[in-house]
Parts: C-alpha cells; structure tokens; sequence
C-alpha cells in the first residue's frame, strides 16, 4: 500500500479526467526538459541538413591555398582544413550525409527487423526457428566487426555501410517485436480480432504493429545515434566516405595528421558527432521514461 | 476495564502526507493510538486507508519515499520517535521497533543465506560477535518451530516454503527482543492451515519475549483471534476504537458493522454477505463531511455536511459517527 | 553448477558451428576469382589455375568446407596473402595486445561504471543522479577515436605523460585503455542505476532497513549484489562493443592489435587473414558470454544449486 501511495495514483483515478495514452506520453515527455532540448536540436540539425547547403559561406570543394590549415576566426568560424577549404561550412553539408545515413540504415534495419519479428512471433514454430536462429548468429559477431566484414565484401563506401549498419541492426528490432508480437499475440482483442475473421495480415499490421510501435520508436532513436556513430567510425577507418567527401568521420580523420598544428580539424568535426549523438540518445532516453509505466512519478 | 499498564506506543495525532508532482496526498490525517505493554493493537481498514503509513511512519521508514510526517507525535516509552534524526531512527529500528511484511515470499534477500540475514540484524544491534550471533539466530529460529534449523541457517530463501519463510521474518523481527512489532498483515498471503500456527507463534512469542504488538490487517477475524484492542481505519482516520470485546459485541460506526457483515459467520445462514458498496474515495477527491458518508447507508445531511468527531461510549469505546450522539457527550 | 556449465558448453557448439560456415561462405560472397585475387593482377592464367590447385579451390565446395574445418581444428588458419606468413603466426604475435587492452578497459570500466552507477541508483531523482545520468549519455555518445586524439593531444603532447603509440608496456596501455572503456563505462552505468533503482523498490530492502542496517550495508551488502546479477549480463554482451570498439582504438594509437590487423588486412584484401580475423574476434565474443553466463549462475543461488 505504501508503494501504491509513492508509486502514484495510477490505480484510483476514477474521478480524475480520463487520459488517453498518447496524451499521457507527451505530458511525461515534456517534463523532460533535457530531452525537449535534444529533439528541439534534431530538428535543427534536420533543417540543416536540408538548407544548410544554400546557406554556407563557403563551398565545401572550394580551395583556398592562401590559407590552408588557419585556427578559427571570423571569417573561417572552424579555421580551414589543408586545402583551404572552410571546415564550418563542411560541417554543415556533413550534417546531411550523417543524418541521412543513420536514418537511412536504421529505417531498413527497424523494417526488416519488425517484419521478422512480427512473422518469427507469431507464427512461432519453423520460422520462428530460422529467423532467432539467424539473429543469434548476427549476435555472435560484435557489431562494428560484422560491418567491417560486410564492407570488405562490398566494398568501401557510403552505400555499402548503410548495409553493413542495416544489417547489424536488424537482430535487435526482431527481437524486440517477437517478444511484443509474443505478448500480444494472446490478448483478449487479437482473439477477438481473429474470432470476428481478421486475415493474419490485417491482424499484423493493424492490431500487433502498433502495439509495439511505442517500443519500436524508443529503440529506433537510440539506434539511430549508435549508427551514426558506427558509420562514422567505418568512415574514419576509410571503409565508409571516401575524400572529398565532407562526412564528419573522414573530416576527422583526415585532421589526424594535422593534429599537432591544427586541432580545430579534429575537434569541431568530434564536436557535430558527439552532439548530434547525444542528441539522439537523450531523446532516446526521454521517450523510453515517458513510454515506461513503472517511472510514473 | 481500568488498565494500569504502562503505554508503550502513543501515536498523537499523527498526519502524514505524500509530496507528489500534481499535489500533496494525506494519507494519515489526525491518527491518536496507545499500546499498552504486552498488548495487542489492532489496526483494521480497507486498503487506502492509511494503516500501512501509520506503521512505516511509526518505523520511519518513510525516507526515500515522498512521504513525510507532518504533524503530531508518536512516543516510544514516552520519547518522541517522530522527530528524530534519520539516524536515530535508524538505531532504533530492527532493536526497540521492528516490523513483519505481508510478502514473505518477497520480503528475504534472494542471494543471501538466511544465517546472514538474521545474524546481520544482531551484529548491527548488540556488541557480541559473530560467533554468539550465529547462536542467537538459531536459537530464535528453533523457538519459531522451524525444522533442521542448523541447515536452513545455510539455506537461501528460494529453498523455504511461505510459512518458513513468515517464521524466519518473525525470529529475524524478535531476535533482538523489541519493545514493539509491528506486523503488517503478517498471514495474508499464506494458506489458512498456516495463518493459524503463525497467529499461535506470535501470540505466543508476545508473552515469551515481552513484545507489545501492533497488528495491521484487513481481516477482523483475525483481529478476534489476537487483539486485545482494536482501531478501525478509514480515509487516514480512525473512525472506531474499543476492546475487542466490545467492538465485536457492539460494533457502532456503519463501516465496522460492514466490515463485520462481510466476514462469513459459522453457523449462521445468510444467503449473501453484506459487502459495503463503493470504493476509497480518491485521496484528491475527499468528501466534504463525514469520509464514509458516500458509501453509508444511514447516512444523512449533516454527515455529508459535517465531520463528526469522537464520541465516547464508555469503557474506552469511541466512535467517530454522528449516529453516536445521542449515546454520549463529545470527547 | 557443473552441470549448468556443461549444459552451456554444449549448447555453445551449435553457435561455434554456424559461426564457422558462416565465415568460411563469407569468403566464397567476395566478388570475383579468389584464386586471381590470391595470383595477383598480373599472374596469368597458368599462374592462376597453379594457384586455384594450390589452394583446392577446383574441389567441390562441400570438401573445401570439411578440409577448412578440419585445418581450424589443427590450428591452420591459411595463409596470409600480404606477408605469405601462416595466419596464425601473425594473429598470435598481437593477440596478447589486443586481450590486455580489452581486458584493462573493462577491468576500469567495470568498476567506475558500477560505482557511478549505484551512486545514480540510490539517488534517484536527485541532483546527484541527474549529473551521474548525463555523464553516462555524453560517455555512450562520444565518438571513441575522438576521446584518443583528445587525450593524445593533452597528455602525450601537452603534457608528455604517456606515449602517443606503441605497446609493450602499461604507459602505453593508459590512453588507449581510457579511449575503450569510455562508452563501456557508460553503459555499465546507465544498466547499474536502472538496476539499482528497480532493486530498491524490492521488500527485501524494506526488511533490510526495517532491521536497522546502515544505508550503506543497504546498498552494497543487500541492493549491490541483487542488481550485479543483471548487469553482469550487460558487461557481457557489452564485451563484443569492446572488441568491436578496440579496431578503432588500435586504429588511434597505431597499437599493433588484432584490430588494426583486421585494418591492414581490409586495406590489404588480405581475405584469409580477414577470414580468420572475424573468426577470432566472434570465438572470443562467444567464450566471454559463456564465462558472463556461468558467473551469472555463481551470482544466483537459485540456479547455482539446482
């Protein structure tokens, strides 16, 4: 009794004004102010990385050898790389690349993921078999080594570690939506869906998915800044990116050897990853407590 | 019946609140108890009714919550316990006050031998060492009738049946000879076979030891079996308290007759039991007059308007119901 | 116990064995005639076909896959195209490296983690918590080869403390070590306080204080241990995030590891080396979670004695 008393009024609020989930979500979510901070920056960085390339002072190709390698100032806000080239306005064209990235193989890793689960949790038997099956195996290999794997196979390239991302993040939503399929598969309104006819697809998507979309959404934030970071990372080791492209990891690694006269070249590009990581992990955060029903007060 | 023994425990209009982000909950509102050495107190309510705060505010084991006492005072022997360091209260709980839990099967650490769990509770208490400890707890075991007590000092708790683990609860509050155990529906969770022997064994251990027990629980007809005295919760209130004699005898507030009426009677044939409709009111949404009104029967406008206050009814008996009035002067 | 590990050894195998074939087909994805990738550019087609004898790739790819598994079993991991040394010569010479660089990372990660994370945990809610959190996230955000080149820059250029690169002796195992157990640290703790918080909320910590334990007997002798049985399983799978992490780190300070092997050999499509690579790497991954999974039992006695 003394925890239902700490824990909230969850159980007793039937005079109170009835809320719907959603609802719910967003008000605890809001009370986040560090997370409401972290996707006010994500959707700046989202604008960015439409716009931003019409509103750089400087070309991100354009050389300028009078002033190769200069620390920051007012006219260079990053200082310039060893070509001349201006470092912010780089920056800022990479925002587009990473994001598009770290979406981009999270989405194909959270789609392929969900349909697995979705088939492996419901369906149970064989193919639930198979597909945990390949999921302990993709598990085996640490992450960022089954990239490097795929990309070496493939081929170094942006394109090729969007796979490589993709491929490894696949594993973590199939279980995540097996073990939701798996709870949800016997509620009362999906017997009562199949017992009024609902075909198995319709069952799927229309009663299952968004059950566990709240889930989904969580892992897909966090994912989505484990991959930039991987992508990065794979970029760095010159498997991802390739020169002149201006993707945060190159830019970084291309500062290294630099890094005694120049440490403008490494820091602002570590800079935009660590931010725009721990953008995405915070929000992460803030939806996962304003999804948890264990964290009410 | 004229009573000279000593008060153990007084609880003084006691109110405790819960801080929480959309506003402040009373939980216990004006709550006043004695228990008198070597005697039973029960405290009888629904859930919600403030029973298990009063208890954890009487241990101060309200730290770490948001729950604070805000007002009155609870005396141990005669000293304020309510407005103590942290510390202190510490010091005093598991040696001077300690407190059984309605889970037995939550309430033992998982990972750790039971021998340790009881030993830890001396050595934090006594000066003796780890040796006589050890001693102590299995002798403490042995009283609570527990088999092979030398293996199950090694045991874990996942190795114990309910009721083991109920006894092991018990030697663990008893093996430093408190003044006062608070046992929060100690037997609800067990099977009726062995509520019984549990009931026997702190009745028995009450005398044995010297303990004054303050017994929480939903149940009156446990009540019957181990009280000496009674209070009746309701809302943070106490609404009824008397000798158990009396109570049973001439149950006056409309919420204990109820409680009483929904306890299955041997012997009698009732086609149905009386439950009492409703439910708690929402601590946010408390009526205006009389808490129970809503859901009393005989209710009428000035119990919806007005909160009564104690009215005595002899031999110790108040009641806090305006049906009472007649029957005696305010206190 | 004995029995619980055994079980888990066995239940290993099935793993081991699709890991195996899996890596040998891997090989066999690689665009293009191995056997020409091995002959090199300008090898002609004699020298190609002599290498394709050589190496068996003319034999069915059933018996090439007996006599592969059958050649791991002896300890033959091929033959290495960049230096012609047996793979195993070259693996052997970093592996200690790379172990002691994994291994002191999580020995300091382990324990910062945890502490940063019971101190979060038993102050839920409070500033102490909110610092212990944020410091956890920006850890799990930090792009690790930056912290390198950070730390690089202060103390081996600034501050002249420890040596930019190398291996051989605990200088050099500082930097490198601090770079890896970053995000791991991290993670230990945000798992640490979430357990701790949960582990709090359980009535055998309401018995414990209710007997008058110090808060700190509390927290390490009751919550500590209850909440370590779940977070030794996040160290566990967090080992294969080190391994993965210690390419990178190696790649930072040029430390001759496995991680950098895999680098040079990438660089190098040096395949049988790559092959063998991402075979050691994921037996090492697989092993540490057998070890994660006994010591779990050791922590449980609920399973230890069954």
């Amino acid at each position: 009794m003394a925890k239902k008393k700490t824990s909230g009024s969850a159980g007793m609020n039937e005079r109170t004004d009835i809320k719907t989930p959603v609802s719910e979500m967003i008000r605890k979510f809001k009370k986040q102010k560090n997370a409401v901070v972290a996707l006010f920056f994500i959707i700046v960085l989202v604008i960015i990385a439409l716009v931003g390339e019409y509103l750089v002072p400087f070309g991100i190709n354009e050389y300028d050898y009078s002033a190769i390698l200069q620390g920051p100032s007012m006219a260079h806000w990053f200082g310039t790389d060893e070509f001349g080239r201006d470092l912010f306005s780089r920056i800022i064209c990479g925002t587009r690349i990473s994001l598009a990235v770290g979406l981009s193989a999270v989405t194909v890793g959270a789609v392929c993921g969900t349909v697995l689960g979705l088939l492996g949790g419901y369906y149970g038997g064989i193919v639930d078999s198979i597909i945990m099956r390949i999921c302990d195996t993709l598990f085996a290999f640490p992450g960022i080594i089954l990239a490097i794997a795929i990309v070496a196979i493939l081929g170094s390239g942006l394109g090729n570690v969007v796979i490589a991302v993709a491929v490894f993040s696949t594993p973590t939503f199939a279980r995540l939506v097996r073990s939701r399929t798996l709870a949800l598969k016997h509620s009362v309104f999906v017997q009562a869906a199949r017992n009024l006819g609902a075909s198995d697809a319709r069952i799927l998507f229309r009663h299952i998915l968004p059950g566990a979309f709240p889930e989904i959404i969580v892992q897909f934030t966090m994912s989505v800044g484990s991959s930039i970071l991987t992508a990065s990372s794979l970029s760095f080791l010159g498997m991802g990116a390739q020169p002149p492209t201006p993707e945060w990891g190159l830019l970084l690694s291309n500062g290294r050897n630099y890094m005694l006269t120049s440490l403008h070249a490494t820091l602002f590009p570590g800079l935009a990853i660590f931010l725009t990581v721990l953008s995405f992990n915070i929000l992460g955060d803030g939806l996962r407590d304003a999804l948890d029903p264990k964290l009410t007060d | 019946m004229a009573d000279t023994r000593k008060n153990v425990l007084e609880v003084k209009n006691l109110h405790t609140c819960f801080f929480m982000d959309d506003g402040v909950v009373k939980s216990v509102d004006g709550v006043d108890f004695t228990l008198k050495e070597g005697s039973t107190l029960g405290i009888v309510g629904e859930s919600g009714s403030g029973k298990s705060v009063t208890s954890l505010s009487i241990m101060g084991l309200l730290t770490g919550t948001t729950g604070k006492v805000t007002e009155g005072e609870i005396l141990l022997d005669g000293k304020d316990i309510a407005h103590i360091s942290n510390e202190e209260k510490r010091r005093l709980r598991g040696g001077q006050i300690s407190m059984i839990f309605q889970e037995p099967m939550t309430s033992l650490n998982p990972v750790m031998k039971i021998g340790k769990q009881l030993t830890e509770c001396i050595l934090q208490h006594e000066k003796i060492s780890k040796k006589e400890a050890w001693q102590k707890a299995e002798d403490m075991l042995r009283k609570t009738g527990v088999p092979r007590v030398e293996r199950m000092m090694n045991e874990y708790p996942f190795q114990l049946s309910g009721g083991q683990r109920q006894r092991v609860m018990i030697a663990m509050a008893l093996v430093c000879r408190p003044r006062i155990l608070i046992a929060d529906e100690p037997t609800t969770a067990l099977d009726v076979t062995i509520q019984a022997q549990i009931l026997d064994l702190m009745n028995n251990l009450k005398k044995e030891i010297g303990t004054s027990i303050l017994f929480i629980t939903h149940d009156l007809g446990v009540v019957a079996e181990v009280c000496d005295e009674v209070a009746v919760m309701y809302c943070g209130r106490v609404v009824e308290k008397a000798d158990v004699y009396s109570l049973f005898e001439n149950p006056s507030h409309p919420y204990t007759r109820g409680l009483l009426g929904s306890i299955p009677k041997l012997g009698e044939e009732a086609d149905e039991l009386e439950v009492i409709p409703g439910n708690v009111p929402n601590p946010k949404y408390m009526p205006k007059g009389c808490k129970f009104a809503p859901r009393c029967s005989m209710a009428t406008e000035k119990c919806q308007e007005e909160e009564p206050g104690f009215f005595d009814l002899g031999g110790g008996h108040t009641c806090r119901c305006w049906l009472c009035e007649k029957g005696g002067g305010e206190k | 116990m004995l029995r619980y590990t055994v079980k888990r050894v066995v239940g290993m195998i099935p793993t081991l064995i699709i890991v195996v074939t899996f890596v040998f087909f891997f090989v066999r994805l690689i665009p293009g005639d191995p056997a020409r990738l091995v002959a090199g550019e300008q090898a002609t087609l004699q020298d190609v076909e002599a290498v394709r004898e050589r190496l068996g790739l003319n034999q069915p790819v059933y018996i090439q896959y007996f006599k592969y598994v059958a050649g791991l079993l002896q300890g033959d991991l091929g033959t290495s195209l960049r230096t012609s040394r047996p793979v195993l010569t070259e693996v052997s010479a970093r592996y200690w490296n790379t172990m002691a660089l994994t291994a002191a990372s999580l020995v300091w990660s382990t324990i910062a983690g945890v502490l940063l994370g019971v101190w979060s945990g038993k102050n839920r809610g409070k500033w102490q918590d909110f610092t212990g959190m944020t410091v956890a996230v920006s850890g799990i955000s930090l792009p690790n080869f930056w912290i390198g080149f950070l730390l690089i820059m202060l103390f081996s250029v600034k501050l002249r403390w420890f040596p930019t690169t190398g291996a051989g002796t605990w200088k050099n195992l500082v930097l490198p070590a601090i770079t890896l157990g970053t995000s791991i640290a991290a993670i230990i703790a945000r798992f640490t306080r979430s357990s701790i918080v949960e582990v709090l909320k359980e009535d055998y910590i309401r018995t414990a204080r209710a007997k008058g334990l110090r808060e700190k007997t509390v927290i390490w002798g009751h919550a500590f241990r209850n909440s370590m049985i779940s977070v030794v399983t996040v160290v566990g799978l967090q080992f294969g995030f080190l391994l993965g992490g210690s390419v990178v780190t190696e790649a930072v300070f040029a430390y001759p590891g496995l991680g950098s092997l895999l680098i040079e050999s990438v660089n190098y499509r040096d395949y049988p080396a790559i092959q063998s690579l991402i075979l050691i790497f994921s037996l090492q991954f697989i092993v540490i979670n057998l070890i994660v999974d006994i010591l779990y039992a050791a922590l449980n006695p609920e399973i230890k004695l069954s």
